[in-house]
């Protein structure tokens, strides 16, 4: 057997266990882009103006 | 006929030449029946006289020193050889040359080895392996032990100089020669005449010079050098190719078997799936006389909407929120922001949706979409609400329907995975078959289109 199909072997088993580790645990490889905690600072119900929100552009 | 079905090689003879009267050693004394003189090169027989040969004819000196010095032997193929033959070969109206090398073996008898351009093939008769027998041709083909080999090229060889013994008259044999090959190994068919009764065939398989000069203790640096690619010689990719196909297969399955589990432990799960009102927010709109709405500056706003709570009991999970309107050749646009109560943690994410049709130039287009999908990662357990700020170019729009799933399949993540599996096996595949095309384009017999 040749390096390279081993490499193959040991990388393809990573990553399928990288996977099943990862979709568990609700892990997205890709998400959308998101601002965390731009809505509430401490608990207190005050909007801080966060981005985009309630900034809206026209077409 | 070589003397066979012995335990060990016979004791070598030395005998006379006929004609030089200089004397040489024969391997197989008592089954060769034609020799070369390496002196004089005379063709000696020793058919009518076992005792003393008769020098028939004289042949032409060998063009180069056999790399295999006669008399070498070597364990092959798990099997002993002494070299007791060396060929030069050249096919008819061409100008395409070999070499051959005859093996003895004190059990089996004959096998060969022949180079061409650096490539190697080892060879056996029907005495290696006793299915050649019943092998036979039909039409481009042959199949044998399982395995369909193609036409790949068809010649006459004749000898064009020789040295060493042999059991029969090299020199008197010239067969039609029919080459079929699925490599690494090749079917040889040789026909005397238009009687297929008389068609034999033989075997080779594609042989390393590593491994030549291995079993007969020769250094790797006096083999020439391999040119083009070998009529059954096997790309590097190749070797592998019996044990990717079946761990390709394994990992697809154990992808599948992963995924699988999965959803059945944590199922999808609807959260939220329901409509809102959203109220047009214009203190400034102006309708003129035709209907038409004129809004001032930042009147495309409509009021936020906070959506009732929700939870997620299932530990770290991926959630998508699709928002839903009935957008009409225009846009919708919101910015949604969930909210954990129990922390205040918050993830905001602004998407659109936009659809748009129309009818042009006897065609009827559409572009875009009423919905808008929004993924967010590893949301952990815990009471959730939507706070929604949308906005459209549309001050019509009085309706959204908000989706929210957790442990949606997400296609992405198993695309990339299956891409990340099958993207060496694809390699692969495309580097035998431009490998195998190279092969091809040697032959007049070519699968591939030109």
């Amino acid at each position: 057997m040749s390096k390279a199909i081993k490499i193959y072997t040991a990388v393809i088993l990573m990553i399928i266990g990288y996977y099943g580790y990862a979709t568990y645990n609700g892990n997205t490889f890709w998400e959308d882009k998101v601002e965390k905690n731009t809505e509430y600072k401490g608990g207190a119900r005050s909007r801080v103006g966060g981005y985009g929100a309630g900034r809206f552009y026209h077409k | 006929m070589a003397t066979l079905k012995q335990i060990r090689f016979p004791t070598p003879e030395t005998v006379d030449c006929p004609n030089c009267n200089e004397s040489f050693t024969l391997y197989d004394p008592e089954g060769s029946e034609f020799c070369v003189c390496p002196k004089c090169n005379s063709f000696i027989s020793f058919t009518k006289n076992v005792n003393k040969g008769i020098a028939q004819k004289q042949v032409k000196k060998t063009e180069q020193e056999p790399l295999i010095p006669l008399g070498k032997i070597g364990v092959l193929k798990e099997h002993q050889f002494t070299v007791i033959a060396y060929l030069e070969k050249k096919e008819k109206d061409t100008s395409y040359t070999w070499q051959e090398y005859l093996l003895y073996n004190y059990d089996k008898g004959y096998a060969t080895l022949s180079v061409f351009d650096g490539h190697w093939n080892f060879i056996v008769d029907k005495k290696w392996e006793p299915e050649l027998e019943s092998a036979s041709s039909y039409y481009s083909t042959v199949n044998f032990k399982g395995y369909e080999y193609k036409l790949f090229n068809k010649y006459t060889p004749f000898t064009t100089a020789l040295i060493g013994e042999f059991d029969w008259d090299v020199l008197a044999d010239n067969p039609k020669t029919i080459e079929y090959i699925s490599p690494p190994f090749i079917l040889f068919k040789e026909s005397e005449g238009s009687d297929a009764k008389t068609d034999q065939f033989f075997l080779g398989e594609y042989i390393e010079s590593t491994e030549i000069a291995k079993a007969f203790d020769l250094d790797i640096a006096v083999f020439p050098e391999k040119e083009g690619i070998g009529a059954n010689q096997t790309s590097t990719f190749a070797k592998d190719s019996a044990y990717l196909n079946k761990f390709t297969m394994f990992a697809l399955c154990l992808f599948l078997v992963v995924y699988f589990i999965i959803i059945y432990v944590k199922p999808q799960e609807v959260l939220m799936d329901r409509g809102f009102n959203i109220a047009f927010e214009n203190s400034n709109k102006q309708v003129d006389s035709t209907g038409a709405i004129t809004l001032g500056l930042n009147s495309y706003e409509f009021k936020p909407i906070s959506t009732p709570s929700f939870s997620q009991s299932q530990g770290n999970v991926p959630l998508e929120i699709i928002i839903g309107s009935g957008v009409d050749n225009n846009w919708i646009e919101a910015t949604v922001i969930l909210v954990n109560e129990a922390t205040n943690e918050t993830w905001e994410v602004t998407k659109a949706a936009e659809y748009y049709h129309g009818y042009e130039g006897g065609e009827s287009w559409r572009e875009g979409n009423k919905s808008a999908s929004i993924i967010l990662t590893e949301i952990p357990e815990g009471k959730y609400h939507l706070n929604i700020y949308p906005a459209s170019g549309d001050p019509n729009q009085n309706y959204l329907t908000i989706l929210v799933t957790t442990n949606v399949t997400l296609w992405k993540n198993m695309l990339l995975v299956l891409l990340l599996i099958l993207i060496y096996p694809i390699f692969t595949w495309y580097k035998i078959l431009n490998f195998d095309k190279k092969r091809w384009m040697n032959s007049d017999y070519s699968p591939y289109q030109e």
